[in-house]
């Protein structure tokens, strides 16, 4: 008989993963809100958003509200988001 | 977190905002992603409740922080308070934090390079709430391995495993 042992505990995806390149400035940028759904975060996105604005010409924010804050975005926001946004701002964990 | 990490992976810049008793958690949930160390602008707990007004200042507080990550992937003077750890007592605290979001506490001895956390869950707390024995220590070790150095072996006085 052929015993199977599963190993439930989590382990590192990998290591030593490297921050995607960061741009010299926010010229012509568009921010990708990424709404989590909890309290307060798309208020905090969208005001973070505002600041940024009048500091930086940025061109535009596109704003996604995932269902569930426990699961990932959604694939195609990803997609979206990955095709039209030049820099992400995420929020709220908690 | 796991957005974050995830538009990281596809190359695009991103900074994730968290509330402070979220920082150990979501530091370990970047490290599973294999972003050891990934940087983060932290915010006051609970936001819940604020006002219209305090919301705008929580955000107003955080935007250089975020600006920061965005433009030099460090998280800049807000985030910079979760940082500073460097002490046991410290260490201890900071993992704290989290755990007392469900009533339960920490307090740890040492005993040469072995450091002996004790996690405190009263009656009145919710222990289902508090992450698994395993995910702790791990968790801790790394806290540890970080702001103290290598060489210290981590070990949790855990009530549940008592069954208590």
């Amino acid at each position: 008989m052929t015993v199977t042992l599963i190993d439930p505990t989590l382990a590192p995806a990998g290591t030593g993963r490297d921050l995607a390149a960061r741009p010299a400035d926010l010229d012509g940028a568009v921010l990708g809100l990424v709404n989590n759904g909890k309290a307060r975060g798309r208020e905090i996105l969208q005001r973070v958003a505002e600041n940024l604005k009048a500091r930086h010409p940025i061109q535009d924010t596109i704003l996604v509200t995932k269902p569930d804050s426990s699961f990932p975005a959604a694939p195609e926001d990803v997609e979206m988001l990955a095709a039209d946004a030049t820099a992400i701002i995420a929020a709220i964990g908690d | 977190m796991l957005d974050a990490v995830r538009f990281e992976e596809l190359g695009l810049p991103a900074a994730a905002i968290v509330t402070e008793p979220f920082t150990t958690t979501g530091k370990v949930m970047a490290e599973l992603q294999g972003f050891a160390d990934y940087p983060f602008a932290t915010v006051p707990h609970p936001i819940g409740s604020l006002s219209e007004d305090q919301v705008t200042a929580l955000a107003d507080a955080v935007t250089p922080a975020v600006e920061s990550l965005l433009l030099r992937g460090e998280a800049g003077p807000v985030a910079a308070a979760g940082a500073e750890a460097g002490s046991l007592d410290e260490v201890v605290e900071s993992l704290a934090v989290a755990l007392r979001a469900d009533r339960a506490d920490l307090t740890a001895e040492q005993s040469g390079s072995r450091i002996t956390f004790r996690l405190h869950i009263p009656d009145e707390a919710c222990a289902e709430c508090v992450m698994p024995s395993s995910m702790l220590v791990s968790m801790f070790q790394r806290r540890v391995d970080q702001e103290l150095g290598p060489g210290f072996v981590v070990v949790l006085d855990d009530p549940r495993d008592r069954g208590t």
